[in-house]
């Protein structure tokens, strides 16, 4: 290494002798040398005592200063410890402080923001109502706090910060789960156009593609053209600018942002104009619009035409300096008539000489072009938008690893620092994360600012609140009761509409009247009236001759109709009855009528019960969808001011946003908790009569009683239920080919993105969706499952199945036993999942074969299948037992003269071979010829595809597709009904034979059946299995005295090694449970048995041996398991216990057995000095309680360790504070610091 | 302004990097504050931003190197947002992450790492691989055009990019267009309003005259009712 390398990694600078570099860790490279002072300032930065990337700790040396005495005087100690003391009483109280705040005072505040929001809510009364719901005085939730103290006061108090801690609680999550929602949503979605974005920006229509196209639209040929076009428009400016002139000196004030923007935008238009004018609509006319609107952001400017920049930037040079406007355009202007007949490389030089002049004006006026900004964001999102189309690309690994490449030649340490990075982030985040909690929190940090974030989070939470749940509330109580008032008085609409018709007509054709009686009292006017008879009717006044009108009406037409109104009202009514009769034979009308009457009902009680609550705030939120939504489909602004119109921009984004998070909050809550919960109850409604106890009646029962934990119980097992279901599902897409399920989404497949596709499929759609796999679940489980049941209850064999939670059933913990053994025991020997696999394998290949479906389910071809033989009506059978063959081994005689009585039929699908494929409908399997050719249609040949595969399908494919499923499901019933049936019936006639006097437990039944019908079996194939092994027979035929000694020795360590694990160690484990906790649990209490049970205790100890061995052998690097795995590693022949057991297994042993005896042996030993002393102790007693003090003991031995090692660092600590002079950095891997600073000495 | 030390180790990052130049990066200190650096990225090759040449900033923290620097980019290139402070572990967003071992060069590299990954963070945004392409192509046009800053820090950069845009857009010209015709064109919106906005004025005064017409009779009703 060179000397001019060695630079400190702080501050790059070289060592010196007064300061020497240090290589104080692991690193190497550029990296390795620091100066001490640098390394000394950045840990006081970084508050780490190790090295970022190698994890070196630094290690110093202290140097205390020369004055320190040997030990502290203990005037400074006092002080110290006082000190100390004060520090941790203010932070107790601080502790407090906080304590009090979070959880007593906002959520009280809390509380009272969510009453004060309903209280206004109630207020919008329209109606009085005869019964009005008065709230429990004691909260319904909180009963069990509610009465805690005495005094009603302090009892409602305690309610409401319970309430309002929950409230904190659920609010706390709703915010957390939106903004983690949020980002979610807007990192996966591909966010929409706003509409109004493009009306708002005209030119925005023109998606980039069309903007490239225009680029590269601008060839040679064209330029003359566009020449010709661009001259039209430098005439209209030139016109313009003169005219602007004169303006300019007529007004001076052209400083104004506002103003300069009118007049480009009538500039704009004017130049627009000429352009209309021809029809030919060119993609200059484009580019020109663009570069108006949008003078500082066209993206296609650099490859793009020649001539319009030119054009472009003399127009934004005007935009930027008016001052110089008429200089600035006309050498631009001569410029561009030079260029129109040069070529283009020396024009898009000039365009960057206008460029450059024009960089240098925005430069030199800057404020001028603040409004600029606005665009530059929206064009940002314009870009965006323009992604819509397309897919978002893949990581590219060959860039990362070019960049790898780059990386590793640049800097060598580089490599290491960017595999540290990921883990030191988090590290530090999680550090920067803990230590911005405690200062949210208030426990550090100024107390204001503790206080000001309270003040802070109690107003966003009452402005959240109120936003949330009081707007809705309150405009949902408006509409309700808007609603419930006109159901109350049907007649309301019309008395007000008559009022209102009744108004207009009197007051204009009596304003006409009276008109006309005026007209009436003039001299010329009233002989004509006169001579028309009229006179008499404007002689009254307008009240009389309406009234007069009233009773004309009435009496012609309502009179004579009165009879017939009231025959109809009395026919309505008695109908009524008999239609209501007639009818409810329909279930479907009597379900109506059931939702009929609660709403009825509910009309009815209408108030401020809570569901009426939820009912308001729902309404509400529903009329604030309904106006979000519809105003997101209007395709107008509603203000006109730009300025504005940004404003409303943004609030249609914040809309869509907040559409986007209730669209994906209401599809997810709708798959994973209403559907699952549907599921549930569906199950639950199958079980019905398979228990005792579980009648249809108990089932409402406990459902209305219990609504929570019944709808938890009936998520979880629907959520179960839909999780096995998946599993299944995925067992049967590595059953069959690829493809066959290609109308369920594989989960695994990396092109699906679930939350996307919420985001991006219209909500109908998604709905229709959900309810149509809804539709499939009910028939699913009604039918498959449900059905299966009943018939089973209705033999009776089976159900009901018997079994008590109350009583144990017997004194020995069985269960725990069989968990312990059995359970375990089953999965390690039977392999459940792979035994289930096997068996649907066999089922679906078989049935496959019976149905001639192998080649369409199980992929290739079998020629065999592809066709029949017309006089044998049992040839599947057949089928079954031969061996699939394939197309090409054909040529054996058999088969031959087989064949000519075989007749092939069928036909072939064109159909997915990947279960990724995009579905597209009605193409998915399409008949074909063997060659490709569809059959039906156009005859044509299909397309190739990677996708697609050609397969063999029967006459009558979908027919036996049907009878495939059902095959599949009968026997798959069938095999589960035995697996039930047997065990559980031999079971319990061993249990009945066994146990004759106990109560019935069928779970017992079904694990000794099961068990005792298992493991036989098991024990036979296994036997079989090892018989067969050519292993044995060899050894068998080799049998000497060596091997025989040695297979006896390694029996002797099994056995000495079980007799450990299984006898010893948890008997002693279980002895030290009950010596230890449970005895002196039950002397102390008086309760329960004292005598100690051997078989329990083994029972507990081999729990209690498990779970330390697991804890234990867990982490594998750990000594214990690595001693484990060294006993086993030559395989089970051979085991090496001897370190095993020197160095776990005897040490452990040996201090059980000391923890056992040792207690017991002192009480014997100082038995008469010790009661001596307790007399009244007697002398079991004394046995009993003797292992808890000895372990009391021992804990104290261990605290007092401890407090020796606090206060002598506590000592140190006082050590370093008063006469710590300096450090002295270490090197790496030594243990002192190196005697540079001496040599720097002198 | 900076400290002492900060500024003795820009300096010195300064000479290393004009000493030994890094691949695909330069960058230098501005002249009135050594504070603020100006890098320019050149778009890797094989990625999205190839040909591009990506101009922003880094402002160094005066108590760097024990502070990280704030990242911005102002040429826009579809994967951070223009003149936006970059969320990276080694950009102040992450004081906590930082290591005063890393420099300029370590920075840049990272940058140029970061910005051909995928990862989403805050000041990135998701473009398709077509939009990035598209920025690339007119970075150069960018940095000479609506960059002053560009223009004051690279001076030396700007006949070059012209002679490149020149060539690109040479290259453009003898591309056959093909879909010129076909492109939509937005007919003029201006006038497609304009009936529209005529036909409500009208409706508009025939409303005023009907409530004008009502309240005269109704002024005419109380009159006759009081006579």
């Amino acid at each position: 290494m060179n000397a001019d390398d060695e630079i400190c990694r702080v501050c790059r600078c070289e060592g010196a002798p007064d300061s020497p570099l240090f290589h104080p860790c692991k690193c190497t490279g550029s990296i390795r040398y620091v100066h001490q002072e640098c390394l000394v300032e950045w840990l006081g930065h970084s508050k780490k005592t190790h090295c970022e990337l190698c994890k070196a700790k630094f290690e110093f040396t202290k140097v205390y200063s020369e004055s320190m005495p040997r030990t502290i005087p203990f005037t400074i100690l006092c002080r110290k410890l006082a000190s100390t003391l004060k520090q941790r009483v203010i932070f107790f109280t601080r502790v407090l402080l906080t304590f009090f705040c979070w959880t007593v005072l906002l959520p009280l505040i809390f509380k009272h923001v969510w009453n004060l929001n309903f209280k206004i809510g109630d207020t919008y009364t329209i109606h009085a109502r005869n019964k009005t719901f008065t709230a429990p005085q004691k909260p319904g939730y909180f009963e069990s706090i509610s009465q805690i103290t005495s005094s009603p006061r302090l009892n409602t108090l305690i309610a409401n910060t319970a309430e309002g801690q929950v409230l904190t609680f659920v609010v706390t999550f709703i915010l957390i789960t939106a903004f983690l929602v949020r980002e979610w949503v807007l990192q996966n979605a591909v966010q929409v156009a706003d509409e109004l974005q493009g009306q708002q920006f005209e030119n925005v229509n023109q998606n980039n593609q069309a903007q490239a196209a225009a680029a590269a639209a601008q060839n040679l040929r064209e330029v003359r053209e566009a020449r010709q076009r661009l001259a039209m428009v430098m005439e209209h400016l030139r016109e313009r600018q003169e005219q602007r002139n004169l303006e300019l000196q007529r007004n001076g004030s052209f400083e104004e942002i506002e103003r300069a923007r009118q007049r480009f935008a009538l500039l704009g238009d004017n130049i627009r104009e000429p352009q209309e004018e021809e029809n030919d609509v060119d993609v200059d006319e484009i580019f020109n619009r663009q570069q108006l609107n949008q003078p500082a952001l066209d993206l296609n400017d650099a490859n793009s035409s020649n001539s319009v920049p030119v054009e472009f930037n003399s127009l934004h040079s005007q935009n930027v300096d008016y001052r110089d406007e008429v200089d600035s355009l006309r050498p631009q202007f001569n410029v561009d008539e030079q260029s129109s007949i040069s070529h283009s490389s020396n024009a898009s030089e000039n365009i960057v000489d206008g460029a450059v002049t024009q960089a240098n004006g925005i430069e030199s006026d800057f404020t001028r072009v603040d409004h600029e900004p606005i665009i530059v964001n929206n064009d940002d999102e314009n870009g965006n938008n323009e992604s819509e189309n397309e897919e978002v690309i893949e990581e590219d690994n060959l860039n990362r690893n070019v960049i790898a490449e780059a990386q590793n030649q640049v800097v060598a340490d580089e490599e290491r620092n960017a595999v540290a990075r990921a883990a030191q982030i988090a590290e530090a985040d999680d550090a920067d994360d803990f230590d911005g909690i405690l200062e949210f929190l208030g426990l550090r940090g100024p107390i204001t600012g503790f206080l000001q974030n309270c003040l802070v989070i109690a107003f966003v939470v009452s402005v959240f609140l109120t936003t949330a749940v009081g707007i809705p509330y309150m405009s949902g109580r408006l509409m309700v009761e808007w609603i419930l008032f006109i159901i109350h008085r049907p007649t309301f609409i019309l008395r007000f509409i008559l009022s209102f018709v009744n108004i207009l007509f009197d007051w204009t054709v009596g304003g006409a009247f009276n008109i006309v009686k005026i007209l009436t009292k003039l001299p010329l006017l009233s002989t004509v009236f006169v001579k028309l008879k009229l006179q008499g009717i404007f002689s009254s006044s307008f009240q009389q001759v309406s009234n007069n009108m009233y009773s004309w009406i009435y009496d012609h037409v309502f009179s004579s109709s009165d009879h017939a109104y009231e025959s109809l009202i009395y026919y309505m009514k008695t109908g009524h009855k008999q239609v209501v009769q007639s009818f409810s034979i329909f279930p479907v009308f009597r379900v109506c009528q059931m939702f009929a009457v609660i709403l009825k009902d509910f009309v009815e009680n209408y108030s401020n019960r809570p569901v009426d609550r939820v009912f308001t705030t729902l309404i509400g939120y529903c009329m604030f969808t309904f106006l979000g939504i519809s105003y997101l489909n209007r395709k107008q602004f509603l203000f006109n001011d730009p300025q504005i119109r940004n404003v409303e921009l943004a609030f249609r984004e914040v809309l869509r946003q907040c559409g986007s998070i209730a669209k994906f909050g209401i599809i997810f809550s709708i798959e994973l908790v209403v559907f699952p919960i549907f599921c549930g109850i569906l199950l639950s409604m199958c079980l019905i009569g398979t228990f005792k106890k579980l009648a249809a009646e108990n089932l409402l029962n406990v459902m209305t009683v219990y609504p929570a934990q019944s709808i938890f119980l009936a998520w979880f097992i629907g959520i179960t239920f839909m999780f096995e279901f998946a599993v299944f599902i995925s067992m049967v897409r590595k059953i069959v080919r690829p493809g066959v399920l290609y109308f369920l989404r594989d989960p695994n497949d990396p092109q699906f993105h679930p939350i996307r596709e919420i985001l991006e499929k219209p909500m109908l759609f998604q709905l229709k969706k959900i309810g149509f796999s809804a539709i499939l679940y009910f028939a699913f489980i009604i039918g498959c499952v449900g059905s299966v049941i009943h018939l089973l209850k209705s033999t009776g064999i089976i159900f009901p199945i018997e079994f008590t939670t109350k009583p144990a059933v017997f004194e020995a913990p069985i269960d725990l036993l069989a968990l312990e053994i059995l359970i375990f025991l089953s999965i390690k020997l039977f392999k459940p999942l792979e035994l289930t696999r096997s068996f649907w394998r066999t089922l679906v290949s078989t049935f496959c074969r019976c149905l001639r479906l192998s080649s369409y389910v199980m992929g290739q071809r079998y020629s065999d299948e592809e066709g029949y033989y017309p006089k044998q009506y049992f040839s599947f059978l057949r089928r079954i037992i031969s061996k699939p063959s394939d197309t090409e081994n054909q040529d054996d005689g058999d088969k031959q003269k087989a064949k000519k009585d075989f007749v092939q039929d069928g036909f072939f699908l064109w159909c997915p071979s990947k279960d990724v494929v995009p579905v597209r409908q009605g193409a998915m399997l399409i008949p074909v010829t063997e060659n490709g050719y569809e059959i039906f249609g156009e005859k044509k040949k299909v397309e190739e595809n990677a996708d697609y595969t050609i397969t063999y399908a029967p006459s009558n494919f979908y027919k036996r597709l049907i009878a495939l499923l059902l095959f599949c499901w009968i026997c798959s019933t069938l095999v589960t009904v035995l697996l039930v049936f047997v065990p559980l019936s031999l079971g319990r006639a061993i249990y009945a034979w066994c146990f004759p006097n106990v109560v019935k437990h069928d779970f017992y039944a079904y694990a000794i059946g099961f068990y005792s019908i298992s493991f036989p079996m098991y024990a036979i194939h296994a036997s079989v299995k090892f018989l067969k092994l050519d292993y044995l027979r060899s050894l068998m035929n080799k049998l000497n005295l060596k091997i025989v000694m040695r297979s006896l020795v390694m029996a002797l360590k099994y056995l000495l090694l079980a007799f450990l694990g299984i006898f010893i160690l948890p008997l002693l484990l279980g002895a030290i449970w009950e010596l230890y906790v449970a005895i002196p649990f039950r002397t102390i209490f008086n309760r329960g048995t004292l005598a100690l049970d051997a078989f329990q205790n083994w029972v507990i100890g081999l729990f209690m041996l498990r779970m330390i061995y697991f804890t234990v052998t867990s982490n594998e690097e750990r000594f214990v398991s690595r001693l484990f795995q060294d006993a086993f590693r030559d395989r089970w022949t051979n085991p090496q216990i001897l370190p095993l057991l020197k160095n776990v297994l005897i040490p452990f042993t040996s201090a059980l057995i000391a923890a056992v005896v040792l207690p017991s042996v002192f009480t014997y030993v100082t038995y008469p000095f010790l009661s001596s002393i307790f007399p009244s102790a007697s002398k079991t007693l004394m046995y009993r309680l003797m292992h808890p003090i000895f372990l009391a003991l021992l804990g104290l031995a261990l605290l007092g360790r401890r407090f020796v090692e606090t206060s002598s660092k506590w000592s140190q600590g006082i050590r370093d504070d008063l006469y710590l002079v300096g450090t002295r950095l270490h090197n790496f891997g030594e243990s002192a610091p190196p005697a540079i600073s001496e040599s720097a000495e002198k | 302004m900076a400290s002492k030390g900060a500024y003795k180790r820009l300096m010195k990052e300064y000479l290393a990097l004009q000493k030994n130049p890094v691949e695909l990066v330069d960058a230098k200190p501005a002249t009135e504050n050594i504070l603020e650096w100006h890098y320019i990225i050149t778009g890797p090759p094989d990625t999205p931003y190839e040909g591009g040449q990506y101009h922003g900033t880094l402002i160094f923290p005066p108590d760097y190197p024990f502070k990280p620097p704030a990242i911005r980019m102002i040429t826009p290139s579809g994967r951070f947002q223009t003149n936006t402070r970059l969320c990276l572990s080694f950009s102040d967003f992450h004081p906590k992450s930082w290591n005063p071992s890393w420099m300029v060069s370590t920075i840049l590299v990272g940058l140029v790492s970061f910005m051909t990954s995928d990862e989403i963070t805050t000041g990135g945004i998701v473009t398709s691989e077509s939009t990035r392409r598209t920025y690339a192509k007119d970075t150069k046009r960018f940095n000479i055009m609506d960059n002053p800053k560009f223009l004051i820090m690279f001076p030396e950069l700007i006949d070059k990019n012209r002679e490149d845009i020149a060539k690109a857009a040479a290259e453009a010209a003898l591309i056959e267009p093909q879909q010129i015709h076909s492109t939509p064109v937005s007919s003029n919106e201006c006038k497609k309003n304009e009936p529209f906005n005529s036909k409500q004025s009208w409706v508009k005064s025939r409303w005023s005259i009907a409530v004008l017409v009502f309240f005269a009779l109704a002024l005419a009703r109380f009159f006759g009712a009081d006579s």
